[in-house]
């Protein structure tokens, strides 16, 4: 037990072996004279950024990922409410259901899933009737979509089911037409177009 | 030049002129050690700072670049078995000279003998790690092995410490 205090104490006794003073400070001057002959060359903003990307690149390739998962995020999320004819509709279609097309596999629950995706447009169209916004465009745009649909039910489930969710949705379609009309009829929206005339049949014709 | 050089210098200037004047038991040659070490490092703080991980480690690995330079100066001969086999060379390279030079006392002179005497595989790296008190990954990068070894050869320098002169 004494040798091993002996033993600690040696080595702090060690450890308090240093440079003299004058040989720190002439050391010191030395370095100074050296480094002023040989500057840290200012480096531009690019070899800044770049070297910062090296030290830390798990680091920023982390909060990049982030970034893009918040924003794509909420993208997806502002798109589940778009309309025919608004910025986010095709990320709607093509990546919000993409996505879901590609998660249901089995033949039941892809078949559910078109079916949902018909709900979908038809109940875009009625929100669009409701804007009044709903002109001949948008109707054949919605009726392109739900022919999609249609059909791969069809493959998926035979000729009698897809027979009758068409009729189905034709009736629904026609249902929202006429609602229409009725809305066209009433004057409830033509007030929002500034008394300007309806398009849907001049398009149309 | 940096305030974090001049720090540097300030707080590593001593340990590293111990670490060269134990290898090369002369003050003078052990001084323009450090400087040179000194002035490579700021060399490669020019160069490319971000290539700079751990300032002291690296320092330190310098330095002990320079020893292996100065002995290939010094005896072109003994450095290639020295590099061949490096458990046939001592790390620490005192005599009672260099003792009294530096004005160690009997429990430093001791505990430096004690050190000395292990295995030479096992003497750097106590050394390091007791007397200059640096981490296992630092002692990696100056010698060049994995942490892994270099913790297995700080244990089992211990043990033959224990073992020698009961030392926990």
């Amino acid at each position: 037990m004494e040798y091993n205090k002996h033993f600690k104490k040696g080595i702090r006794d060690v450890q308090n072996i240093s440079l003299t003073s004058e040989e720190k400070g002439s050391m010191l001057s030395h370095l100074t004279a050296y480094a002023a002959e040989h500057p840290v060359q200012s480096i531009s903003l690019w070899k800044t950024i770049y070297i910062r990307l090296r030290m830390y690149k798990s680091a920023y390739a982390l909060a990049f990922a982030a970034v893009l998962v918040i924003i794509g995020g909420n993208i997806s999320y502002a798109a589940e409410q778009a309309l025919p004819g608004d910025l986010l509709y095709p990320v709607k279609i093509h990546v919000n259901e993409a996505v879901q097309d590609a998660i249901n596999v089995t033949p039941k629950a892809s078949v559910a899933w078109e079916e949902k995706k018909i709900e979908r447009r038809l109940d875009e169209a009625k929100a669009l009737v409701q804007k009044g916004k709903f002109d001949f465009q948008k109707k054949a745009q919605v009726e392109k979509e739900v022919e999609k649909n249609v059909r791969h039910i069809r493959l998926q489930s035979g000729m009698r089911k897809g027979r009758e969710v068409e009729y189905s949705v034709k009736r629904k379609l026609d249902e929202i037409h006429n609602d229409r009309d009725d809305r066209y009829n009433k004057k409830e929206f033509r007030g929002r177009n500034n008394g300007k005339s309806d398009n849907f049949y001049k398009t149309k014709n | 030049m940096t305030q974090q050089f001049i720090d540097l210098h300030t707080s590593e200037s001593d340990a590293l002129f111990r670490y060269c004047f134990f290898r090369v038991s002369d003050r003078e040659i052990a001084v323009d050690m450090v400087q040179e070490a000194f002035m490579k490092l700021w060399d490669v703080f020019v160069k490319d700072a971000a290539e700079i991980k751990n300032a002291r480690a690296l320092l330190f690995k310098i330095a002990s670049n320079l020893v292996i330079d100065w002995y290939r100066k010094k005896k072109a001969v003994s450095l290639d078995t020295m590099l061949d086999n490096e458990n046939s060379e001592q790390f620490l390279r005192l005599d009672d000279e260099s003792y009294e030079m530096m004005e160690i006392l009997s429990d430093g002179k001791i505990a430096l003998q004690h050190i000395s005497s292990l295995d030479p595989t096992y003497e750097h790296v106590v050394y390091l790690r007791f007397v200059e008190d640096l981490s296992p990954k630092e002692i990696a990068h100056i010698v060049g092995l994995s942490v892994n070894v270099v913790s297995v050869r700080i244990t089992r320098g211990i043990q033959e410490l224990r073992k020698k002169y009961g030392i926990q």
